[in-house]
């Protein structure tokens, strides 16, 4: 009967239910079969006892019970990745806000300013994203193009004193 | 004149922004001034520099370049977007995408057709203009720097672009450069440094002109591509460059703040061959100058030190005239304090806030000039932020102190304000009526009972106020149909009659009892800077551009006697010669003969029943009065009694317990709070 549970487990992996499922009953046959097959063997090898009476019965309950408890078995599995995957997702949302509130946007119920429709997140409970600025490339390229004004008039190099430096000098100079 | 306690105020922290661009307009006469704040300037240089119109800014919207094509203005600039102005509405009509990045320079061909624009990817993008819009029409060759500057050539068929280390010439029909002109980087240090070519001139001869980050303004012959002459200028930047119309001068300003002439003669006297000759410097700025125009007889420079000076050329203009005196404009032409007389209250309008505060105390008297002890300090009440990127364009406070109200281009937001001793509230009435959604001049009546909202094409709207609502009751409209828009708005102290004045010249008064427009008062060629309503007599009161002065009867519908008088007399040469307009009238309930207006510089008490003075008497004659044994003065005393112990005036206003209130902003405060100017060693420092 083990060696049935092993055969049913790796054949549960690969095939849908209802193909593993005869299959199984295949193999349950087969091995039935199989297991009349070596007790007249040993019948015939040595001994001169009488084979097990096992009756069809019995070993049909029996098969039945074992695919039961792995069918039983794999929805358990089953349900468990399931579950698994559910919870995954769910964090991963958890995430999501959280980042999403991290990079400036806001959750707001009631007022909110402006939205385009490619920003709707849909999230559990009443909740909406708002974006507050538009952080796109064009953004990146206005800083850029303004800390070029900024570094060339202003930064390194550019030699320059302070307006109160200049107050002063104008006023000492008048004296 | 009497003795006034005065509330010297000087918490109003207003910080002019800085220059930018300038763009003038020579048809009609108008510069446009764009702010780093997002603002747009409209100046009358026609109309004694008078400041006709502003288009408040938004926030990450500022100007990098402005072009006038014809009447219309366009700007751009770092949002990669060039925008069409509505000059009569006062907000962008249009915006184009560039899809070039941020854009530094727009220039538009002599003929009208065609507009450049510079852009941070490298490329010349080239629009035809149409009737209502731009039209991206191709890009240039793309080059591997960014376009700082551009020119075109007068023919419209070449264009001259600065970018990193060269220019470049196009030829604008194939869009090829043909030709590149390799600028010199600086010496030392600065050879590892790029050099940006802030800005280039493409002349007539094919000469280009540039001025570039290492100080030099270079000469090129455009058709050969060769170098002519380097002047080395400044050991700073050369930011902007100017061409007369003639093209025989040209200007360049630096980051001194100088501003260098070069004017195209011939190097000795005699010869036949000119050149380009370095001529005059004027150091009128403080700080970088970032925007130049040459007219025809004066040079016009603004910058990193917020102001515009106009400084006439000499040789161009009649010398010792007032047109031949150096302009500078530091303050807007239209006031941004409003005072509530009743309640002693302040309101302050900043582009992105506003401030509310309560007037100090003082107890006991003194002799004129002492500083009297202060009881009660002034405090600040509320600061109340815009919504939203657009700025605030206008603002008023009723004289209870009891509504506020303020507006941007797209909204108008009321408040009703409750004070009492320790608590202050601030309500907002929610539910506006929907044509209340933007107002360029807004208006309380005396009694707060009605607000006058101006709207597009010289209308105003009337609004009932009531506890805590707003309804709209009527829309006035002038009877000319101009669609020009609204600057001055005034109603007289019973609520009888409204004023309204626009940019055409137009004084349009309205009977608020029938909601009907009353009388037009005869259109003067200069544009009225300030008015109001006698309370007692309605009459109205106007200060022009020009200095000019007029009392307008409503009920006769013509001017007073003594406005007559006035006019034939003539106004003192020295108070036509006064530089700054007046910004704000007001009266003296207690003593109807009295006037109350004031410029930058001065405040006036104009009083009526006083001999008008004539041109050979002695203008400020009122420290000359004063030591003069009191059975003396009435020989001496003249109507204008001018005050100018106080400077730079941005409000001036009696409060109903007639103590005055004068708000200052003394410039040596703004100036500490520019941004950082180059360092030059001068003697002695």
């Amino acid at each position: 009967h083990t060696c049935t549970c092993k055969c049913v487990n790796t054949y549960e992996l690969y095939c849908s239910k209802s193909f593993s499922i005869t299959l199984t009953w295949l193999a349950v046959s087969l091995f039935v079969k199989k297991e009349a097959e070596m007790s007249s063997f040993s019948l015939n090898s040595s001994d001169d006892e009488a084979p097990e009476e096992v009756t069809f019965e019995e070993s049909k309950s029996d098969a039945l019970r074992c695919l039961k408890e792995t069918l039983n078995t794999v929805r358990r599995e089953k349900e468990q990745l399931k579950e698994k995957r559910r919870r995954r997702q769910e964090l991963f949302q958890e995430q999501k806000v959280v980042f999403l509130f991290l990079s400036g946007f806001i959750l707001e119920e009631d007022d909110w300013f402006y939205l385009t429709t490619s920003c709707f997140v849909s999230l559990k409970g009443n909740y909406k994203v708002a974006t507050l600025k538009e952080d796109t490339a064009a953004s990146y390229q206005q800083r850029a193009a303004q800390d070029f004004i900024q570094s060339r008039l202003y930064g390194p190099g550019s030699c320059r004193t302070t307006s109160e430096f200049l107050i002063g000098a104008s006023c000492h100079r008048r004296v | 004149m009497g003795e006034f306690k005065v509330h010297r105020v000087r918490f109003f922290e207003y910080l002019p922004s800085a220059i930018r661009a300038l763009a003038f307009n020579k048809d009609s006469e108008r510069m446009a001034v764009a702010r780093t704040d997002g603002a747009v300037e409209i100046f009358n240089f026609s109309d004694n520099y008078f400041q006709e119109k502003v288009i408040p800014g938004k926030d990450s919207r500022a100007a990098e370049t402005l072009c006038w094509l014809h009447h219309r203005l366009f700007a751009a600039g770092l949002n990669g977007e060039i925008t069409e102005y509505d000059l009569e509405n006062l907000k962008p009509r249009s915006s184009v995408e560039t899809f070039g990045g941020p854009v530094w320079t727009i220039g538009c061909n002599r003929q009208g057709t065609m507009l450049a624009a510079g852009c941070e990817n490298g490329t010349v993008k080239i629009f035809e203009v149409q009737e209502e819009k731009i039209q991206l029409q191709r890009s240039l060759e793309r080059q591997k720097g960014r376009i700082l500057s551009l020119s075109w050539h007068p023919s419209g068929a070449q264009l001259a672009a600065g970018t990193m280390d060269m220019i470049r010439i196009f030829d604008v029909q194939t869009g090829c450069a043909t030709h590149r002109l390799l600028v010199d980087r600086g010496v030392g240090t600065c050879r590892n440094r790029e050099v940006v070519v802030w800005s280039v001139l493409f002349l007539s001869d094919r000469t280009v002109i540039s001025g570039d980050s290492a100080g030099k303004v270079q000469i090129w012959d455009g058709a050969t591509g060769t170098l002519i002459r380097t002047h080395l200028v400044t050991k700073w930047d050369v930011l902007a460059l100017a061409v007369s119309q003639d093209e025989s001068s040209v200007i360049a300003g630096t980051s001194e703040g100088t501003v260098v002439q070069f004017q195209f003669l011939p190097s000795t006297m005699g010869q036949q061959e000119k050149e380009w000759v370095r001529t005059r410097t004027f150091k009128n700025h403080s700080h970088d100058v970032r925007a130049l125009i040459h007219t025809d007889t004066a040079v016009v420079s603004g910058g990193m030190d917020t102001q515009l000076v106009v400084r006439p050329l000499l040789d161009k203009v009649e010398k010792n005239t007032q047109e031949s005196s150096m302009r500078k404009i530091l303050f807007p032409h239209k006031p941004l304090v409003d005072c509530a007389h009743r309640a002693g209250l302040l309101l302050f309008q900043f582009t992105d806030h506003l401030e509310l505060w309560r007037l100090g105390e003082s107890e006991g008297q003194g002799k004129p000039g002492e500083s009297l002890p202060v009881k009660k300090k002034p405090e600040k009440l509320i600061h109340l932020k815009k919504k939203g990127d657009d700025h605030i364009c206008s603002s008023a406070l009723s004289s209870c102190g009891g509504w506020l109200v303020f507006s941007t281009i797209c909204s108008v937001r009321l408040y009703r304000v409750q004070l009492s001793n320790n608590t202050v509230s601030l309500t907002k009435v929610s539910k506006l009526p929907r044509i209340l959604c933007w107002a360029h001049q807004l208006c309380f009546s005396a009694d707060s009972s009605r607000l006058f909202a101006a709207g597009a094409r010289s209308s105003v709207h009337v609004f009932s106020l009531s506890q805590s609502e707003c309804k709209h009751i009527h829309t006035l409209r002038p009877k000319s149909g101009s669609r020009q828009p609204l600057h001055l708005l005034c109603v007289s102290q019973d609520g009888h009659w409204l004023a309204a004045a626009n940019t055409d010249c137009e004084v349009t008064v309205y009977d608020l009892k029938t909601m009907k427009l009353h009388c037009t008062v005869p259109v003067y060629s200069s544009c009225p800077t300030a008015m109001a309503f006698h309370p007692v007599y309605n009459n109205l009161l106007m200060t022009h551009a020009d200095q000019q002065l007029s009392e307008f009867s409503v009920q006769q519908r013509s001017y007073t006697e003594w406005s007559r008088a006035l006019h034939r007399r003539g106004l003192h040469p020295l108070w036509l010669k006064r530089d700054t307009p007046v910004t704000h009238i007001t009266f003296n309930p207690t003593n109807p003969a009295h006037i109350l207006l004031h410029d930058t510089y001065m405040f006036c008490i104009i009083d009526q029943t006083l001999p008008l003075p004539d041109e050979k008497s002695v203008l400020f004659n009122q420290m000359m009065l004063r030591s003069l044994p009191e059975s003396e003065r009435m020989r001496h005393s003249h109507a204008f009694k001018i005050c100018k112990n106080f400077q730079n005036i941005l409000c001036f206003d009696l409060l109903e317990d007639q103590s005055l209130v004068v708000v200052e902003r003394p410039l040596l405060d703004i100036m500490s709070q520019l941004p950082a100017p180059v360092r030059q060693k001068k003697f002695a420092t």
